[in-house]
């Protein structure tokens, strides 16, 4: 045969490739659409109708990256986002041609004075520097980043010492002191994995003056990893503090309150995500969480949406009390608000009784990380700044707030959103999803499947493998102390010499007309409307 | 002995008054504001007090030696650009002169010589300082050092007459170091020296002077 030939050969062949496989493949999925008894779409419009399912699988990532603004992503905006990323990277916040707030929108904004404080007459303790590391850029084009991480002597912001906001200092042996504002909310073992919960724990414990919350999921050798002061949780499956029977077990409680890093203890009612009882699967229950929990291996746990202990203010508050006396260590709690006839039984019981919870963790309906239904997200419990105040000023009502303090949740990620929640009288406040992405959480929403993409949200190995525990924990630092230094920075503006002075009169609300109200005016509206109706 | 730290609030001043405390030599902090006096205390200053130049004089006369790094004074000659800090650099070295004290070392800049190319007036006073130190009656020496980071400190520089290369670097921490070495390193006395991160250890380093 000549070439000539051979060239006819493969072109034939060519064209055999090039039109017959994908008539084919059409032909195939073709009937296989038009046969298919699932999707109607498919069953009309054969193949040409899976673009719609192919968009509609790609279209959260394409929203992500290219369509969604910078500021309306939910829960967190990519501007949030990045706030995040790069306080816990470059810890270097500058940014430059003003803010891309929408300024028409109504919300709150902090108070500035006509004479602010100088850094000189601030009120913060900076005398022990941390040992961190920052990313330094060399480079940015567009297709590479050239940068490089070295090491910072970091000022920590840390409060003064006489500045510190204390739990517990009259009622407890052991009252837990903490020199900063900003701490992890509650992320269990489990939920997170291993490598998230240890470069968390090293990170929290490298930057000082804050705390760790284990999650109801029991204190796991990670959590102890870099040493944090540590808030355990104790959820109604009372994991770690149990007996096999699945009652309380007050040996167990007392050697972990006997752990120095264990400062306090939380009794979680509720937590903003889930006003449910938890659900691990009965595969996930490995040895090494059936023995930090207290739980049998390879049975699924269905957590009670209640404790057994108790059913009302009465019998908590007993429950607290002996909690207390045992363990000599502050205990709080953690709610909800939603039944505001509840929470005033409660508090008018604290104000009668002499007793109650060192501290209260607020937390907004909006916060939460976990596996939880949409229902139970969207829509149980009012969001922390309606939630926050209420608290704060029943409290004062009953003239208990002195007695307790108040650690607020809820999308809190940034300096300026603190701030606020600390002028609602919030004294301390929790951050969950923050911290995830501090340590990789790309916002993919699916901590529920263990499939976490960044590693964080997943017990699985092979994902754990992209999260490095030594880098990510400086992140989780510079994040910590880039929040610090953010509040120094508004307390400044605001004429007061640290961010535990913040209080209503700091903040006003800004609706959508312009008008302005001090959120003292708003309370009192409410008052007199509550009056009028009671009256 | 007993050393005064001028300017003690600042971000090397920080670092001379813990090098300081760890060699066990009791420091006098000179800060700028009350409210530092605290911190300063705590990182190890035997005493803290804000600057005042009625008071200065007896410091200086209780005192072996003196430490003098800028920004000790954010009220003293405001509006004035450039003078600003040596003008208070120069009272300071008249009222160490007054009071007899044998041991000045100074923090300046491995900028400050910046007047071999530029003949305006502003760069020029960057040198006035460190005229007026050598020609008071101390036993001085003037630390350059390159580049300031917030690194933490190796221990480890590079000291020599004349650094040429102007982004050579050199963290804080070891900048106080050198500072803190100096007082009582003879080889170092009546010298200017210019200091940036290297391989030499501090006192190695500065025995080659």
């Amino acid at each position: 045969m000549s070439l000539t030939d051979y060239l006819v050969i493969a072109l034939f062949i060519f064209i055999a490739l090039v039109i017959l496989i994908p008539v084919f493949l059409f032909i195939y999925w073709y009937i296989k659409d038009d046969r298919q008894k699932q999707h109607s779409i498919l069953r009309n419009f054969p193949v040409i109708g899976k673009v719609r399912y192919i968009t509609e699988k790609i279209g959260p990532e394409l929203r992500q990256y290219l369509f969604n603004n910078d500021t309306e992503g939910k829960p967190f905006s990519r501007k949030e986002y990045q706030d995040v990323v790069k306080a816990g990277k470059y810890k270097e916040r500058l940014i430059g041609f003003g803010s891309i707030r929408d300024f028409d929108d109504e919300g709150f904004y902090i108070r500035n004075t006509l004479f602010p404080k100088l850094v000189d007459e601030m009120k913060v303790d900076n005398t022990n520097k941390i040992k961190t590391r920052v990313y330094k850029v060399d480079g940015n084009n567009l297709f590479s980043r050239k940068e490089h991480s070295e090491e910072k002597l970091a000022d920590p912001f840390y409060l003064r010492d006489e500045d510190a906001v204390v739990l517990g200092e009259i009622t407890c042996r052991h009252p837990f002191r903490v020199k900063g504002l900003v701490g992890q909310s509650a992320m269990s073992y489990g939920s997170l994995g291993e490598k998230a919960i240890t470069a968390l724990s090293k990170g929290l414990g490298l930057a000082g003056g804050t705390w760790m919350n284990t999650g109801e999921g029991g204190l796991s050798q990670y959590h102890l990893a870099g040493s944090p002061d540590i808030i355990m949780q104790i959820g109604p499956d009372m994991f770690g503090v149990r007996k096999p029977n699945g009652e309380f077990s007050w040996e167990e409680f007392k050697k972990k309150s006997e752990i120095p890093e264990v400062k306090a203890f939380e009794l979680k009612l509720a937590q903003g995500a889930k006003t449910r009882g938890g659900h691990v699967e009965g595969e996930k229950v490995t040895e090494e969480i059936a023995s930090i929990r207290l739980v049998e291996v390879g049975k699924t746990i269905n957590s009670p949406n209640r404790f057994y202990e108790f059913d009302d203010a009465p019998s908590m508050f007993d429950f607290i009390e002996e909690l207390r006396s045992v363990g000599g260590k502050p205990v709080g709690m953690k709610i909800v608000v939603g039944d505001l006839d509840a929470l005033e039984r409660m508090i008018s019981y604290m104000k009668e009784s002499g007793i109650g919870p060192d501290f209260i963790t607020v937390d907004g309906g909006e916060g939460g990380t976990g596996a939880t239904y949409q229902e139970l997200a969207d829509s149980v419990g009012l969001p922390i700044q309606s939630a926050l105040t209420v608290v704060d000023e029943m409290l004062r009502q009953y003239e208990v707030r002195d007695r307790v303090k108040i650690i607020a949740s809820g999308k809190l990620i940034t300096p300026d959103k603190i701030a606020i929640a600390l002028a609602m009288g919030a004294d301390l406040v929790n951050i969950a999803r923050g911290f995830m992405i501090s340590v990789g959480c790309i916002m993919a929403q699916v901590c529920h499947t263990n499939h976490c993409p960044a590693g964080v949200a997943t017990t699985d190995k092979k994902l754990q493998d992209g999260l490095i525990v030594e880098e990510k924990h400086y992140r989780v630092c510079n994040y910590v102390i880039s929040l610090r230094e953010g509040l120094y920075n508004l307390a400044a503006a605001a004429g007061i010499e640290n961010p535990t002075l913040f209080e209503r009169k700091h903040i006003v609300h800004k609706d959508k007309f312009g008008r302005v109200s001090p959120l003292e005016e708003i309370l009192q509206a409410a008052k007199r409307t509550q009056m009028q109706k009671e009256g | 002995m007993k050393v005064v730290v001028i300017g003690a609030n600042g971000d090397v001043g920080e670092h001379v008054v813990r090098k300081l405390a760890e060699k066990n030599i009791e420091s006098l902090a000179v800060v700028a504001n009350e409210n530092q006096i605290e911190d300063l205390k705590k990182i190890g200053a035997a005493n803290a007090v804000v600057y005042d130049e009625q008071n200065l004089l007896s410091q200086l006369q209780s005192s072996d030696a003196v430490i003098y790094l800028t920004g000790v004074n954010p009220k003293k000659h405001t509006s004035k650009t450039v003078m600003v800090d040596h003008q208070s650099v120069s009272d300071t070295i008249q009222l160490a002169h007054k009071s007899g004290v044998k041991r000045f070392v100074m923090m300046s800049a491995v900028k400050a010589e910046e007047r071999e190319n530029d003949q305006s007036r502003t760069i020029a006073a960057k040198d006035l300082p460190e005229d007026m130190l050598k020609g008071a009656n101390f036993i001085y020496t003037v630390v350059r050092p390159g580049q300031l980071t917030d690194k933490p400190g190796t221990e480890m520089v590079k000291a020599t007459n004349k650094i040429h290369d102007r982004s050579a670097e050199i963290p804080r921490e070891d900048a106080a170091a050198v500072l803190v070495e100096s007082l009582e390193h003879e080889a170092v006395f009546n010298k200017t020296i210019e200091v940036s991160s290297g391989d030499t250890p501090i006192h190695d380093a500065l025995n080659l002077f």
